[in-house]
């Protein structure tokens, strides 16, 4: 094998200098500011006693929401990759909705439904009879928990899910013949072949909350409960301390990367996978039961989503009103053009994006898979582990160094740094996939005489597909929801629909900003079905 | 994937064909560099600009900089190869920190100008409107309505305020420097933020979010600006909404505009400046909810409902050590 890693290494250089140049670059610039005067910046994270607190509740959220994700993912994943129904797709490409709504808006949706004055209180008030909330489940730590779930089941739903869709079930059933049960063969057959995703989804989704800030400060309730994240932040933006901040994203990056390098070796190689599973149509009890699951699914992830379209067309006082979609069409200077203008601009970057995030997601999976390397993943992962406000502090040392600026190089700018974010998504998505890819099948095809080249396409990449177009759904949704990176690179001349969302909020126009988000939830379930039924027709499934 | 890929490339090239057309030259233009929201669609700057430009010939290349920090930031780290002309928005308490990338400029309309808002007395940036922080209330909640600081930290207000951290928004910033203005540093800031401990809702990432779970109904009362009621006037047509003015004082932010050192647009940068200090005046303010600095002027009736605090503090009269210490005194207090 070792004689063909140069060629798939190659093939991934053009990913790896995306990431040096865009990513690596910006962040060592910043970084050295942590080692002015003799590492004194460095020196006093190390010492404070505060550092150790935060560090303590950020690993304990994080962990915490991660192992909660993945835990409540696994039974639906197992119905989900045995049983086909009617609506099973449509909830899989549901649940990937969540990854659309900028933080601003799954806080709001969060509020309209689960808040003291929510509507779930308001409908259970007069269920009971009572006249105060009946559920207070935000402002505590559990709303912190709750809420990650929330935007990170879906990662462990969907990729634990397709993982278990490719598994073949024959080794179970000789588990069955001789003798062991069903709980038993899970944990001593199933599970260890699963490793590889979870290990992927709860790692991604550990990420996701190391750097969360917005929602753990507004649902926790208490400043006790802050992340690094909120530190860098009031480093970076409030006392313009850009060496402590340098050294405490040091500190951080650091942590989160030895749980990667830790937890890199439980993705190693699953065995040869000749057989994917045969779906089997659900009937009767698995029916109604898989119907259950659904309902379940629906009921957790719908609500804050349509309580945001709720919003859109009706007032806190339960008014039908138009207003908002008025002030889209009229406000400001003729914004009906601003967001239309909008929309082609959110839906041509998301694109761009996804597509190259794909296409050198794949390419570095690939190489990783094919050397076993931790160095790889560890270094496609760094822009998710460095948390987004290092990210916008590199990123404005990237804007600073180019001299000149136009619509054009900004608009680059912002799908790069797109790019930069996503990429360690798609590469986390598709590794488990490369991975599971039979070592003993590139190996047949030289020997019968193929090139690493018709190798690699019609061997080696129809095992890489689904989790390809998993990478594409989850990168173009990211990449729709982004906000920060918008703004720091594109000197305000680039207006996405997340952008729009913050300016209608900075004018007070919350209503507004629901029926903006309605536009963006749209704008991503008519992309996510036409990958659906495309991705059917012309082989990208 | 060919398919996808070579949609990747029409698509890209279509972008390529379609920004290239909106390039020119800023070279002869005077750059100004304002935060996002000046500069957005729905910023003053979608009015002004033209008036400006057709007034004066000068063709102005505005670059939106990211919010007032992300801006200041952005001046530092270019230094001297800054393509700016001018600066717009830089708050006082920031002001210390671009002193140095500017060149002093005495308008003639400093004259109009509240005395008690030119914080730079060697004018090397100008103030041209602000804004008071203040308590916004819902006056159908059934509450008392509370007349001072003091009166927040009563029993009947508990879980009834939304906060917002300091340590990510300059509005709650805002609040700690003016708990530290009434109260000193000592036992009395002390005590009314630990009453906040029990009061306070929850402490938001950001002004964004405390608005939104005040219009949502999560409490009566919010952290937020003396202009926010004039929305709801405007929009909804309801005075639900109150400021409380507390006789105290309250604590206010001053933005302003100044001349990047090295300029080779000087004369171009003071009609800017004059043009702002003058008829850019409402506008600016109204678009921005603020105040205009040049008091004389005649503000629309919707700003009936904010009213001007007679007394206010300065932020940028408290030294950047003292709010540094201030911030970890409050981390201390709230998470003891």
């Amino acid at each position: 094998m070792a004689r063909y890693d140069g060629y798939y290494l190659r093939r991934a250089l053009p990913g790896i200098a995306v990431l040096v140049v865009l990513f690596l670059i910006p962040l060592i610039t910043t970084f050295s500011y942590a080692f002015h005067d003799g590492m004194r910046p460095l020196m006093e994270i190390f010492e404070d006693g505060y550092t150790y607190r935060l560090l303590s509740f950020t690993l304990t959220e994080s962990l915490l929401s991660a192992l909660l994700s993945v835990l409540a993912a696994l039974p639906f994943a197992a119905y989900f990759s045995r049983y086909t129904f009617p609506g099973r797709k449509a909830v899989m490409t549901l649940s990937a909705l969540a990854f659309t709504i900028p933080t601003i808006l799954v806080v709001l949706g969060f509020v309209i439904w689960y808040g003291n004055n929510g509507l779930l209180n308001d409908f259970l008030m007069r269920l009971t009879g009572r006249d105060h909330s009946v559920i207070e489940v935000l402002y505590s730590f559990r709303a912190i928990i709750l809420a990650h779930v929330y935007l990170n089941f879906p990662i462990a739903f969907l990729l634990i899910t397709q993982a278990w869709e490719g598994l073949s079930d024959t080794t179970e059933h000789a588990a069955y013949t001789l003798g062991a049960g069903r709980i038993r063969t899970f944990f001593m057959v199933t599970l260890p072949r699963l490793r590889g995703s979870i290990a992927a989804a709860f790692i991604l989704i550990f990420l996701f909350c190391f750097s969360s800030f917005s929602i753990i400060l507004v649902l926790g309730g208490n400043p006790a409960y802050s992340t690094f994240e909120t530190e860098i932040y009031r480093r970076v933006h409030i006392s313009v301390d850009r060496e402590g901040a340098a050294a405490l994203s040091v500190f951080a990056l650091c942590v989160s990367s030895l749980l990667l390098i830790i937890t890199g070796p439980g993705m190693r190689r699953r065995k040869a996978e000749r057989r994917q599973r045969e779906l089997i149509k659900a009937k009767g009890g698995t029916l109604a039961a898989a119907y259950a699951l659904v309902l379940l699914i629906l009921l957790f992830l719908l609500p804050p989503m349509l309580s945001i379209i709720y919003r859109a067309f009706y007032t806190k006082e339960g008014a039908f009103t138009l207003k908002a979609w008025n002030d889209i069409a009229e406000g400001g200077t003729g914004f009906m053009s601003a967001a239309s203008g909008a929309v082609i601009a959110s839906f041509v970057i998301a694109s761009a994006v996804s597509l190259l995030s794909v296409f050198l997601g794949a390419r570095i999976a690939m190489a990783s898979a094919k050397r076993g390397s931790v160095l790889l993943p560890l270094l496609s992962s760094m822009p998710m582990a460095s948390g987004s406000v290092t990210l916008g502090l590199g990123f404005s040392f990237l804007s600073a160094m180019i001299p000149f600026k136009s619509p054009l190089i900004s608009l680059l700018l912002v799908i790069a740094a797109h790019l930069v974010i996503v990429l360690p998504f798609s590469v986390r998505t598709i590794t488990p996939g490369a991975r599971a890819i039979p070592a003993l099948l590139p190996d047949a095809a030289y020997t019968l005489g193929a090139s690493k080249r018709r190798t690699r396409r019609k061997v080696e990449m129809p095992f890489l597909y689904p989790y390809m177009r998993k990478a594409f759904a989850f990168s173009f949704a990211l990449s729709l929801g982004e906000v920060n990176a918008t703004l720091t690179l594109s000197d305000g001349r680039i207006s996405t629909i997340p952008v729009l969302i913050y300016r209608m909020i900075g004018s007070y126009n919350y209503q507004g900003a629901a029926a903006l988000g309605t536009i963006l939830l749209a704008e991503a379930l008519i992309i996510f079905a036409i990958g659906e039924c495309g991705g059917k027709k012309n082989g990208i499934s | 994937m060919k398919k996808a890929m070579l949609l990747a490339l029409v698509l890209f090239a279509a972008t390529l064909i379609s920004a290239e057309g909106l390039t020119e030259s800023t070279d002869d233009m005077l750059t100004v560099y304002a935060y996002d929201s000046f500069s957005g669609d729905w910023g003053p700057a979608a009015k002004l600009l033209p008036a400006f430009e057709e007034e004066t010939g000068i063709k102005v290349n505005l670059v939106g900089a990211g919010d007032a920090v992300e801006m200041v930031s952005r001046l530092e780290l270019e230094g001297e190869n800054t393509e700016a002309d001018v600066i717009l928005g830089v708050t006082d308490d920031f002001a210390y920190r671009v002193y140095p990338y500017l060149e002093a400029y005495d308008s003639p309309y400093l004259d109009v100008i509240d005395e008690e808002l030119v914080f730079d007395p060697e004018h090397r940036l100008l103030p041209f409107d602000y804004g008071t922080f203040a308590f916004v209330w819902d006056s159908e909640c059934g509450l008392e309505k509370p007349q001072s600081l003091a009166d927040l930290t009563k029993p009947e207000y508990r879980n009834k305020i939304i906060l917002i951290d300091p340590r990510t928004s300059s509005v709650g910033l805002g609040l700690l420097l003016w708990t530290y203005n009434i109260y000193g540093d000592g036992e009395e800031f002390e005590a009314w933020w630990r009453a906040m401990k029990d009061n306070a809702l929850t402490i938001a990432d950001g002004w964004s979010s405390a608005y939104g779970l005040f219009t949502e109904g999560e409490a009566p009362i919010v952290l937020s600006y003396t202009t926010s009621p004039v929305y709801h006037v405007m929009n909804e047509n309801t005075t639900r909404y109150q400021t409380l003015v507390f006789q105290e004082g309250h604590e206010a932010q001053i933005e302003a505009i100044g001349i990047v050192k090295g300029t080779e647009h000087r004369a171009e940068a003071e009609k800017f400046i004059d043009f702002i200090l003058s008829e850019g005046q409402l506008d600016t303010a109204i678009a921005n909810s603020m105040y205009p600095v040049n008091t004389s002027l005649e503000l629309p009736d919707a700003f009936n409902y904010a009213p001007q605090p007679e007394k206010i503090f300065r932020s940028g009269d408290t030294s950047p050590e003292t709010v540094e210490a201030l911030q970890e005194k409050w981390i201390s207090i709230m998470t003891e």
